[in-house]
């Protein structure tokens, strides 16, 4: 039962970053942009219809972990999206950042893994650069996935679950939404945003579901949400048999709420 | 060259920021002559604030949304409502018919980088669309008064000289504090000329800079602004609420600021009932 009890509130931006964003003494802002610019590399070609009936975007490593268990074999990329080398080259190499990358999981579905190491600052470029895609599909699916210490509530609520889905959807979004509608004050940054965003702009139905959760380590909670999600999609992605054995998620990127 | 080929499809993932339109208008609607208010993101998010109190009092329409990298992209729900599920972005147009306004909300960070470019585009904007003037809230950090200054009010009026000549209650604002004792607010008049490091905005975000700007492309403006620290920012949204009327005269001087459904929470969750 969740409880949002000691939960770990992050630091406010307060709307701006310090005194970095005061415009006095920077009248003519020439500085070069310190977020790296991203580009995308062609991959093998595939063979596949030019338009897209789902393209669908996964972005952390819970709806990551998820898609590496569950989904049908992803094949190799089919593009590929890596920071630009703008330093000496062999820092820039020593560093091995994961690449963000698109799939082709059958004929009309795309999948796009963001690599999590994307700061939130190339949310923007990120987004243009994976536009083409989005602009011939049908629809749009954003999963994300959130810690539950993040999530708002206005007043006490006795029995809640531990992992839930949560959504959000562009006002041309006619399909049936799979979860309850995210409530205020809560909101969702970021890649995941901003895909939903140049969606809400360019009219390409889209729904963005974000999982909140205690941990991101793949669970029979969190994959049973998932599971009944895309059952109910006219979609077959899902494999018969999950494959659990390879571990999903390791390192820094699982993090405990519980020590700072 | 970057291409990803689709059958055919080709694809280019290559974009340059200038092709890319910033402001996105998804209604027909026609802002000449109209009062653009623009929140600089600030101390206190008290500009912000006070653009959810406005939108509260007079309900314009959504009629456009804001794509930049300046802007962090985040997403939510109707913060007006509780029943509606009109998706919410982080950088949207209002636009008030009635009270010939033309609003913008930024709920996110503006990144600097990018930020020149986001003022450029903007004032471009405002000339294509032939508004009359700016209103450019901002909340400013207190520490910064001077010994004169915290003896004086915490509002003040940073005006373009073509701002000041087509308003005339800002000019008896001017006349007001030069010749009575009670001030509820300054006004300074700055042109181009003046040394901008003498009219500090500092926690101002990019309001100098679009000041400037305006200033600089003969758009009338003004920087409405709220010395505050961080902390609870509701009375400073009001103040700049309530000045921003005395302005604009959109309300009746003793209206009640009532505050929109998502600043429910502002300062945390509720306690658990199993700490008592």
């Amino acid at each position: 039962m969740a409880t949002y009890f000691g939960e770990v509130v992050e630091q406010s931006s307060r709307a701006f970053w310090g005194d970095q964003c005061d415009s006095e003494d920077d009248v003519h802002s020439d500085s070069p942009t310190n977020w790296r610019k991203l580009e995308v590399s062609p991959s093998p070609t595939q063979l596949m219809s030019s338009r897209i009936k789902l393209f669908l975007v996964v972005h952390g490593p819970l709806t990551e972990g998820f898609v590496e268990a569950c989904f049908l074999d992803k094949g190799v990329p089919i593009a590929e999206i890596n920071e630009a080398e703008t330093e000496g080259e062999e820092s820039f190499r020593r560093r091995k950042r994961k690449s963000s990358a698109i799939y082709s999981l059958l004929s009309d579905v795309l999948l796009c893994i963001c690599s999590s190491h994307l700061d939130m600052a190339q949310s923007f470029d990120f987004t243009e650069k994976i536009s083409p895609w989005m602009k011939n599909a049908e629809q749009v699916i954003i999963l994300t996935c959130s810690y539950i210490s993040g999530y708002h509530i206005t007043r006490h609520q006795d029995d809640s679950p531990d992992t839930f889905l949560k959504a959000l959807k562009t006002d041309n979004f006619s399909s049936l939404v799979l979860s309850e509608t995210l409530e205020q004050p809560n909101t969702v940054k970021g890649i995941p945003a901003g895909v939903l965003t140049w969606c809400q702009i360019f009219e390409i139905p889209a729904v963005l579901y974000i999982c909140y959760t205690r941990s991101y380590e793949v669970d029979s909670a969190s994959v049973k949400l998932f599971q009944q999600l895309f059952s109910k999609l006219p979609f077959k992605l899902l494999k018969e048999k999950p494959n659990f054995t390879n571990r999903l998620y390791s390192g820094p990127e699982i993090s405990s709420t519980l020590y700072m | 060259m970057t291409f990803c080929s689709l059958k055919g499809l080709q694809i280019d993932t290559r974009y340059s920021l200038q092709d890319i339109d910033m402001i996105h208008i998804q209604e027909n609607v026609n802002l000449k002559g109209c009062t653009l208010i623009f929140p600089s993101v600030s101390v206190g998010n008290a500009a912000q604030l006070a653009v959810d109190l406005l939108i509260t009092k007079i309900k314009p329409q959504k009629v456009g949304l804001i794509w930049h990298p300046a802007i962090m992209p985040l997403v939510g729900g109707d913060p007006y409502s509780l029943n509606e599920t009109a998706l919410t972005t982080s950088a949207e147009v209002f636009y008030s018919g009635q009270w010939k306004l033309v609003i913008f909300q930024i709920r996110s960070p503006i990144m600097q980088e990018a930020s020149q470019d986001f003022v450029d585009r903007i004032t471009e904007w405002i000339k294509e669309n032939y508004i009359d003037k700016i209103v450019i809230l901002s909340g400013i950090f207190d520490y910064t008064r001077n010994d004169s200054e915290i003896a004086g009010p915490s509002v003040k009026f940073v005006a373009s000289r073509t701002f000041r000549e087509k308003c005339d209650v800002l000019q008896r604002l001017g006349d007001q504090t030069a010749t009575s004792g009670y001030q509820t607010c300054s006004v300074v008049i700055c042109d181009g000329s003046q040394d901008p490091k003498k009219i500090s905005m500092y926690g101002g975000g990019i309001s100098w800079k679009f000041f400037n700007a305006c200033n600089v492309g003969g758009i009338p403006a003004v920087v409405l602004m709220k010395y505050c620290s961080e902390g609870d920012n509701i009375p400073d949204a009001i103040l700049l609420c309530t000045h921003l009327n005395t302005l604009l005269n959109f309300a009746p001087s003793d209206c009640n600021w009532e505050s929109p459904p998502s600043w429910t929470g502002m300062f945390g969750n509720p306690p658990q009932h199993g700490l008592y």
